[in-house]
């Protein structure tokens, strides 16, 4: 046997977009064993809770995650409606799984170009992030804001879309899709990507669903799993499947993410078709009292909002487990055995985004 | 088949013209909902303080004994919510970010004048007046 | 809108372990734990997922200065969560796999959300 070293990794690290330190026990070129902390970014947010009007909290809830805000709100909203039962219109939730699928859109597109980035593949990155563009214009030009959209409130939305706008958005997607297949096609089928990704970081479908993995860490394995059949929001009246791989690797979180990108926009153009009209908020009367556990879908995979309170304006307990959280324990198995030049690419195939993890 | 799509986008980014602009040479891209920074009118003021304890980030602070008005917009986050909720509609969001700034903190500070005499008790709280 | 059942079943320290190894064998996989800081006590919840979405919960409920099994020779991802309630709330785990012993959340006040969190300590006075 030869020597153990231990290298460390980040938190400052150019491929990290955000802080976690990996200690690698090194045998020559391959990872042993790896050991994930965390704890550079830790705000309190959930602490903060008790000091602020429950309404109010949900700008706050959706400044958890800078990708994901928007499912960030609305999960934090379903959380205290399903304390209150408040029951929300149904075009509110319409216009909440619409946003959902734009958050989703340009989150995954995100990922996909850090992806190609950490590969080396820097035209690809450009071009993921050119068509991002144009989800994020539809955002501000619907919401007001490209990343914090803010437009989700306890009791329904903000802010309504005219039916004339969604059906543009839609027809803006349908525009966009050709142009996200060629993308796909890369990412999926180019030789130098499936070289550089197959066989990289692989779990089973057995190891994946026992260490807690969610999201496209865990359709990558071949589990069907995905929050979203749940029928949270719109998604019980919306028709779709989830994208599934079953090679378990690097390259099949990229494929499941690459997929979804198309989910979503199936997802939009169908609300856009579907939506009612009617209201879009319901009057929030009173204090809530009570418990419950609120799970969407994110980019990232199942998050889990959980809300205590005791029938005063400050909720008791804002507990947040965001999807890199669960997906720590799988990262750190999926990392036995690689070499350490593919370390970059095994830690960004989970999407880590530490921040949210951190709360 | 690989060559025709990446003729494609090659055509595309030649033919295509830049996907940025210039900024700031031109304006950035705006839309009528951006919510660029809060724009107070002290005139209309009911100092009833809604803004001050719905803020999530506490940026307003509203003094009723010396009729004063005041943010820190470095704390501001331009959630909108003192927008919705403010009773006289005295607070906006226009499109426009703020421009730069490097002291902190970044505050503004608005005196609101005494209500003329005939409107003191017409729904106005304020003591003193 | 299809609202989620969510049961949850209170039970004994004792029998956490156990619990949650036959959670294992039915096929769940573990979602989450959360722990609460409610009327004194700690409330600390497992949260089990079905494949078919079905979720459950498993509640203990902890004295203050009273410590909890671990899971993790369970479900191995559990450490996680674990070191996450001893760094967080200052509730002991017996038995963790991967046991940070108090630097996984290196917070500058000790225990934030514990009942009776520690005091911030002396700043110290810094030239700047």
């Amino acid at each position: 046997m030869s020597k153990q070293i231990v290298i460390p990794f980040g938190p400052q690290h150019p491929v990290l977009p955000e802080p976690i330190h990996l200690d690698l026990v090194m045998e020559d070129e391959r990872v042993v064993e790896a050991l994930p902390s965390i704890g550079y970014v830790h705000r309190g947010l959930e602490k903060l809770v008790e000091k602020r009007d429950f309404r109010d909290f949900v700008y706050i809830a959706e400044r958890i995650c800078g990708i994901c805000s928007f499912i960030h709100g609305m999960t934090y909203c379903h959380a205290v409606e399903g304390v209150m039962d408040l029951p929300v219109p149904p075009r509110a939730n319409y216009l909440r799984t619409v946003w959902s699928e734009l958050s989703r859109l340009h989150s995954h597109l995100l990922w996909l170009g850090l992806m190609a980035d950490a590969m080396g593949f820097e035209s690809l990155f450009m071009q993921s992030w050119r068509l991002r563009e144009h989800v994020l214009d539809d955002m501000e030009e619907t919401t007001g804001n490209r990343v914090i959209q803010g437009s989700c409130k306890v009791g329904g939305v903000r802010r309504d879309i005219s039916d004339a706008k969604l059906r543009e958005i839609a027809d803006g997607l349908e525009e966009l899709r050709p142009q996200l297949e060629d993308l796909r096609d890369v990412f999926v089928r180019d030789s130098s990507v499936r070289h550089r990704l197959g066989g990289l970081g692989t779990l089973t479908e057995q190891q994946a669903w026992e260490l807690g993995a969610v999201g496209p860490v865990l359709r990558a394995c071949g589990v069907a799993n995905d929050i979203r059949q749940t029928g949270y929001a719109a998604y019980d009246e919306l028709d779709f499947t989830p994208a599934v791989e079953t090679a378990g690797d690097c390259w099949a979180r990229t494929a499941v993410r690459a997929e979804e990108l198309f989910t979503s926009i199936d997802l939009i153009q169908q609300a856009a078709e579907k939506i009612p009209e009617g209201p879009i908020e319901v009057k929030v009367t009173g204090n809530p009292k009570g418990e419950f556990y609120a799970r969407s879908e994110q980019p990232r995979g199942e998050v889990i909002h959980y809300v205590k309170a005791n029938g005063t304006k400050n909720l008791v307990r804002f507990r947040v487990r965001t999807p890199t959280f669960s997906n720590i324990a799988p990262l750190v198995v999926s990392m036995k055995g690689i070499e350490l030049a593919d370390v970059p690419v095994v830690v960004l195939s989970i999407d880590p985004c530490i921040g949210c993890a951190e709360r | 088949m690989g060559l025709i799509t990446i003729a494609k986008t090659i055509s595309r980014n030649v033919f295509g013209g830049p996907a940025t602009r210039r900024y700031p040479a031109e304006p950035a891209k705006r839309y009528d909902l951006t919510r660029g920074r809060l724009v107070f009118e002290p005139e209309n003021c009911r100092l009833c303080r809604i803004c001050m304890l719905r803020c999530p980030t506490q940026a307003i602070v509203v003094e009723r004994k010396e009729r004063t008005w005041e943010i820190d917009h470095f704390r501001c986050i331009t959630c909108g919510n003192c927008v919705d909720l403010c009773p006289a509609n005295v607070l906006h969001l226009e499109p426009v970010y703020r421009e730069p700034e490097a002291d902190r903190p970044a505050k503004e500070f608005h005196r609101i004048p005494e209500p003329p005499p005939e409107n003191a008790d017409a729904g106005c709280e304020t003591p003193g007046v | 809108m299809r609202r989620e059942e969510q049961p949850i079943e209170v039970i004994e320290i004792g029998s956490l372990v156990d619990r949650a190894a036959q959670k294992k064998v039915e096929g769940n996989r573990l979602v989450a734990i959360s722990c609460a800081a409610v009327e004194g006590k700690y409330e600390v919840t497992y949260s089990f997922e079905e494949r078919d979405h079905r979720f459950t919960n498993l509640r203990v409920v902890v004295e203050p200065g009273g410590t909890v099994p671990s899971v993790t020779p369970v479900y191995w991802g559990a450490f996680v969560y674990e070191n996450e309630i001893h760094d967080l709330f200052g509730l002991d785990v017996t038995g963790i796999n991967v046991d940070y012993g108090g630097h996984f959340f290196d917070t500058k006040v000790k225990h934030p959300f514990a009942l009776t969190p520690a005091t911030r300590p002396p700043e110290k006075t810094e030239e700047t």
